[in-house]
Order: C-alpha cells, then sequence, then structure tokens
C-alpha cells in the first residue's frame, strides 16, 4: 500500500479542465496518455525588514518562498493552503533543511532591497518561519513529450519524462 | 546662473520628493511591494525608461556634446552604437543569460561568472578589476556633477565638487526614497524633454539643418564628414569600428548592465521594455552630439567643451526652463552614480568579503564594507577630480574600453558555447583586460589606428576560443553546468504564443523532469 502525507498546498487557481485546456492550447497535435499531479515543496517565511525613507525607517514584511530543492527564493503574495492527502511519491522531496533556507531568503531578500531601493544600507532583515507548503503540478504524459502546468500561475512547460531521453 | 534658474531647480526637486512620498505612502504595505520589490505593476513602458533614466549618464551631456563639438559628425559613430546597443544586448545574452543565472541562484554579476565557471581566481580577480574600473566611471559622475553644479550655482569648482559628491554619497546611503520607478520614470521624460527642447532651440536659432550645416561649412567642412575635424579618422576603420563598439557591445561587460538581464521579469517584458527604450534611445541618444555639433556655431571658442551643452541651455532657453533641464542633468548623473557605487558595493561585500573573509558576515557588517569602499572611492575620486580632472569623455571610454573587453566573450561564451571553460574564461578576462589598458595607456591606436576596444574584444576572444580547446580535455565543463546551458537555450515545442508563461517554470520543471523520471 501507497504511503500516504497530510501536506499544507497553495489554493489552486487552475482545475484539471483549465490545465487540459492549457495543454490543448499548447500542444494541439499531441493526445496525452496520462495525468498525474506532483507536490513541489517550499519553505514559506515572513521576512520583516525596514526601508529608510529620507531620515525615518519604516518597518514592512513580506512573504517569501524557498524552493526546498535547491534554495532559489522569491518574494509572494500572501495565499490561502488546504491540508490534503497525497501519496508519497508524489512529494517531491526536500533538498535543503530549514537553516540553509533561512540564508539563502534572507540573503535574497537583502540583495533584493539593496538593489530595488538602490541604496547601501542596513535594513535590519529577520526571517520568521511559517510552514513548508507544497504547489500542485499538473502532469501530462504523452507520447512525444509531457507537459507541467502550474496549479497556481497556469505556467506551463514541455518536459521529457521518457527514460529513454 | 540667477535665481529664477535655482528656484526652477529646486521646485523640480521638490515635484520628485512629492512623487517618490506619493508613491510610498499610496495604499500602504501592499502596493510598497510592488513597487520596490518587484515592479509588479510597473508595465514595460515605464521599466524600460526607468532603465534609460539610470544607464544615461553624466556623459552624455558632457562628454556626447564635446564629442560633438571637437569633432564633429563623426560623434555619431558612437550614437549609432549606442542605439542599437540596446538591443543587441538583449538578443544576444539577455533572454538565455537571466534563465541560467536564475538556474545557478546567482544574484551579482559576479558570481554568476564564478557559478558558470568555477574558480576562485576568477571571482577575485572579476571582482578586483570590477570595482577598479567602476571606481573610475563613478570618477566621471562626480566630475560632470561638480562641472554641472559649479555652473548652475556659480560656487568655485572645488566646493561645488564638494558639495556634488556629498550629494551623492549621501544618496547612496539613503536611496528609498527617490528609488520608486516612478521618479525615474519623471526623471526620464524630462530627460527627454529637456534635451529636445535645447535642440529644437538651437535649430530655431539656426534657421533649421541645412543652414546651420551651411555655416559649419563656412567654418570647417571636415566636421560633416563622419571622418572627424581635418579628416583625422579618415579610413580608419580600427577606430571607427571601436566607435560603434563602445557603447553596443561594450556594455555587455558592465556588471549593472548585466545584473539587469539577470533581474528581468521574464523573456517577452525583455522584448517589449527593449523596445520602449529603442524609440526613446532614437529620440534621445542622437540629440546630445548634434547639439555638440551644433554648439560650435553658437558658443564658438569655448574653454571647456564638456560644458557646451549646459551652455547652450543657458544661452537660448529661458531661465525656467533652464533650471528644468540643468535640474535633470543632474538627476540623470546622480541616478547612474549611484547605481554604480552601489555595484561597486555590492561586489566588495558580497562577491570579496563575504565570499572569501568572512562567510557568515551579518547585514551589518556587510553594510560596513560597503559603506567603507563608497567613501574611499568618493574620497579619492574627489582628489583626483580637483587636482587633475580628466575628461569626462575619456574615463568614461577608457574604463568601457577595458571592462568590455575583459568580459564580454566571457558573458557572450556563457550562454552560447558550451566548450567555454573555466580557463579559457580566465585566459580571456585577464587578455582583454590587459590589452585594452594598455592599448589605451601606451597610445597604440595613434600607430596602428585600431581602437583599444577592438584589439581588446578580439584578442580576449581568440585566448577564450583558443584556451578552451587547448584545455577542454583536463578541463571540461561539467555535466550539470551543460545541462542548464541546454535548458537555457530550449523554447521549443511550447509554441511562440506561451513564451511568457513556460519561462517562468524553468527550476521547477528541471527538478520536477527528474522526479518524475525517477518515478518511472
Amino acid at each position: 500500500m501507497k504511503q500516504k502525507l497530510l501536506v499544507p498546498v497553495i489554493n489552486e487557481n487552475f482545475s484539471f479542465e483549465d490545465a487540459s485546456s492549457i495543454y490543448d492550447k499548447s500542444l494541439p497535435d499531441q493526445a496525452y496518455n496520462m495525468v498525474s499531479k506532483s507536490y513541489y515543496p517550499y519553505y514559506l517565511f515572513q521576512a520583516n525588514y525596514q526601508v529608510p525613507i529620507l531620515f525615518l525607517q519604516k518597518q514592512l514584511s513580506v512573504n517569501c518562498m524557498i524552493d526546498a530543492l535547491n534554495g532559489q527564493a522569491a518574494t509572494t503574495d500572501g495565499f490561502q493552503v488546504f491540508e490534503t492527502e497525497v501519496t508519497h511519491e508524489d512529494v517531491l522531496a526536500n533538498c535543503i533543511n530549514k537553516k540553509q533556507a533561512k540564508k539563502y531568503g534572507k540573503r535574497f531578500i537583502i540583495n533584493h532591497l539593496g538593489r530595488s531601493l538602490k541604496c547601501i544600507a542596513n535594513f535590519d532583515v529577520s526571517m520568521c518561519f511559517k510552514n513548508i507548503v507544497y504547489k500542485s503540478f499538473w502532469v501530462f504524459e504523452g507520447d512525444e513529450c509531457s507537459l507541467v502546468i502550474d496549479s497556481v500561475t497556469g505556467s506551463c512547460k514541455a518536459i521529457n519524462i521518457s527514460n529513454s531521453a | 546662473m540667477n535665481t529664477t534658474v535655482l528656484i526652477f531647480l529646486v521646485l523640480y526637486y521638490v515635484v520628485v520628493l512629492g512623487i517618490g512620498y506619493w508613491a510610498l505612502k499610496r495604499g500602504g504595505s501592499e502596493n510598497l511591494e510592488g513597487y520596490l520589490l518587484g515592479g509588479r505593476r510597473i508595465g514595460p513602458a515605464t521599466t524600460a525608461l526607468t532603465l534609460q533614466t539610470t544607464s544615461m549618464s553624466g556623459f552624455m551631456f558632457l562628454g556626447a556634446g564635446s564629442l560633438g563639438y571637437a569633432q564633429g559628425y563623426y560623434a555619431l559613430w558612437f550614437a549609432f552604437g549606442d542605439i542599437g546597443g540596446g538591443v543587441l544586448n538583449f538578443s544576444v545574452i539577455g533572454r538565455r543569460m537571466r534563465k541560467i543565472s536564475e538556474l545557478f541562484g546567482a544574484l551579482t554579476a559576479i558570481e554568476y561568472l564564478e557559478k558558470r565557471y568555477p574558480s576562485t581566481i576568477l571571482r577575485i580577480f572579476s571582482g578586483s578589476l570590477t570595482i577598479f574600473l567602476l571606481g573610475f566611471y563613478v570618477l566621471a559622475q562626480f566630475i560632470a556633477g561638480g562641472k554641472g553644479m559649479a555652473l548652475v550655482t556659480g560656487m568655485p569648482y572645488p566646493y561645488a565638487l564638494a558639495i556634488a559628491v556629498s550629494i551623492i554619497v549621501l544618496y547612496t546611503f539613503m536611496g528609498g526614497y527617490l528609488a520608486v520607478a516612478y521618479t525615474d520614470f519623471f526623471q526620464s521624460i524630462i530627460m527627454l524633454i529637456g534635451v529636445l527642447w535645447i535642440f529644437f532651440a538651437i535649430l530655431y536659432e539656426l534657421g533649421g539643418f541645412t543652414s546651420a550645416n551651411n555655416m559649419i561649412a563656412n567654418i570647417d567642412p571636415s566636421l560633416l564628414t563622419v571622418w572627424g575635424k581635418d579628416l583625422g579618422f579618415q579610413g580608419q576603420w580600427g577606430v571607427i569600428a571601436g566607435a560603434l563598439m563602445i557603447f553596443s557591445i561594450g556594455y555587455l561587460g558592465w556588471p549593472h548592465v548585466v545584473t539587469r538581464h539577470m533581474a528581468m521579469k521574464s523573456p517577452a517584458t525583455a522584448r517589449e521594455a527593449g523596445a520602449w527604450a529603442t524609440v526613446w534611445n532614437l529620440l534621445f541618444v542622437p540629440t546630445p552630439y548634434l547639439i555638440g555639433v551644433f554648439a560650435i556655431l553658437v558658443i564658438p571658442g569655448i574653454s571647456d567643451p564638456e560644458m557646451a551643452i549646459f551652455e547652450v541651455a543657458g544661452k537660448l532657453l529661458p531661465a525656467a526652463a533652464t533650471g528644468l533641464v540643468m535640474a535633470a542633468i543632474m538627476a540623470a548623473i546622480m541616478s547612474t552614480a549611484d547605481s554604480l557605487l552601489l555595484q561597486t558595493g555590492t561586489i566588495a561585500a558580497r562577491d570579496i568579503y563575504e565570499r572569501f573573509f568572512n562567510p557568515d558576515a551579518s547585514e551589518k557588517q556587510m553594510v560596513f564594507v560597503s559603506r567603507s569602499l563608497v567613501l574611499m572611492i568618493a574620497v579619492f575620486g574627489y582628489f583626483i577630480a580637483l587636482v587633475e580632472p580628466p575628461s569626462v569623455f575619456s574615463v568614461v571610454i577608457f574604463a568601457t574600453s577595458v571592462l568590455g573587453s575583459a568580459f564580454l566573450p566571457a558573458y557572450v561564451c556563457a550562454v552560447w558555447w558550451k566548450k567555454a571553460n573555466t580557463p579559457g574564461a580566465l585566459a580571456s578576462i585577464f587578455t582583454g583586460a590587459t590589452v585594452a589598458f594598455l592599448w589605451e595607456y601606451l597610445s597604440v591606436v595613434s600607430y596602428t589606428t585600431i581602437a583599444p576596444m577592438v584589439a581588446g574584444v578580439v584578442s580576449s576572444t581568440i585566448a577564450m576560443i583558443a584556451v578552451s580547446l587547448l584545455t577542454q580535455a583536463r578541463y571540461p565543463v561539467s555535466e550539470e553546468i551543460l545541462d542548464l546551458i541546454d535548458e537555457a537555450s530550449k523554447i521549443r515545442p511550447i509554441p511562440e504564443n506561451m513564451l511568457n508563461k513556460s519561462s517562468a517554470l524553468t527550476i521547477e520543471s528541471v527538478e520536477l523532469e527528474s522526479h518524475l523520471r525517477k518515478k518511472k
């Protein structure tokens, strides 16, 4: 029996119908054989920081998600999650730990603030861990190639998952 | 300068501050994130014009005008290169570099180079070389700021320079308030209006293009040719090629330009922003050179040709307009200078100090290192600009030549040539920088008629190809990097209309592909 996990998943904006419509538009001449879902892990932190405004400081915060496989960080809007039961093999395993994720996230935020605000300043960035969240991806497997579709943004990408590749 | 000019100059800054205040206060923190952390609500037009404001430095108002004044229509070679440069940069490395830097997780241009060509020496050498040459470029902005401030306020140059340098450094340390995209957007519009206003004013004064050209022909017909004063560059295609290359491909070596490719939102944004930038460039870039050419007639025998545009503005524009135009020029100088200082500080703190001296450096320590370096550059820059100020034009051309020669093949081959390896990159950077520097320093151009940039780029390209091929067996490019280059080059089979969306999934798709293969 397959091992089941209860994971927090980011609310999906693209249902199966929406995803299959994207598939039809992207690969109109190819039929798919199978559809599955994969769950991609991210560390979610709240980054608190101070922005210099003339001689004052303004305290702000932003959500920062760090890709749990390769440490890529990005800021994000707020979002809802729901808990769902998924099979273990549909979940991608973390490759970095929380401490590393915090370090990568902080580095990203400091760099991003400096570049965006065009100033060399101490932003007093502190990273507050919130959760590990998962994003689901629709996977449409075809004969020639497969298509992964982000269930939150609808972004898609053709991939080759045949063993002969 | 009269009081009206000063009043309008101050008024301009009040409006800019007002826009910054409005943008930051509007709508609370959610909007602030939009403005400060990614420009999610800012379209390609604003993005493009914001970038143009940063990249158009004091050179355009001092160096370009001076060149037109001294060499006539020959100056337009530089403008042609600059106009085409934006599109060339976006198309040659823009999209691929954005994808591959994302895959590498590189935050700075030097870190990107080290991840593509793994080598500690490369990072130290590239970081140090970049800091050194960016220092020169900052020096040019200091001189431009000092000269402009002296003219606007009527103060002696040493005091005006001290004020300009202090404002630039303070601006870099404080930032924030003026960094919102809308202030840059506003400034870019004022810069464009200002420069076009001066241009049309001078054309009106001279009775149009034909009349102006006839008058120049009476003074010195060689100024109307593309070969420079007294046909000094006739048939010197090596020099012409250098003039064309300097601001087209030369920019590819600049870390603050390359970082922009890494920070692009998506390839589609880049394409649209590139189109806007080109339109703005077409209107803006040739104009200061042409004003310089026609200034020969309006202010003949000027002692410092670098002040030609300022002087023309002061002579032909109403005092209020002169104040606005001067303010826009000062804004262009300051926005470029603070970007350069920021890049220099970041490279010193992140690529040198954190990487090699203190990997666990706190944010405060990093800020201290960055600010210390900026202060050192400011103090050195001030004294060099005071004691023996070189021309803005020669400093910018020197720094761009050496940086472009050093880094151009390394950046281009990083995404286009899989065999480009670490020894090849090291040899290329070292050779390009050395050849361009010596070519300039020893004035080799005077007897070879080949510009330093041409010699530097050719030699660094040869070094990259020869050394990479010779050392391929011993230092092959790793499979991991080859996979990432492959991934960065993929567009198909996603149809063109899906390109924008597909780009966002680059990183996850690599991991998902690997996971799904294992699952099978």
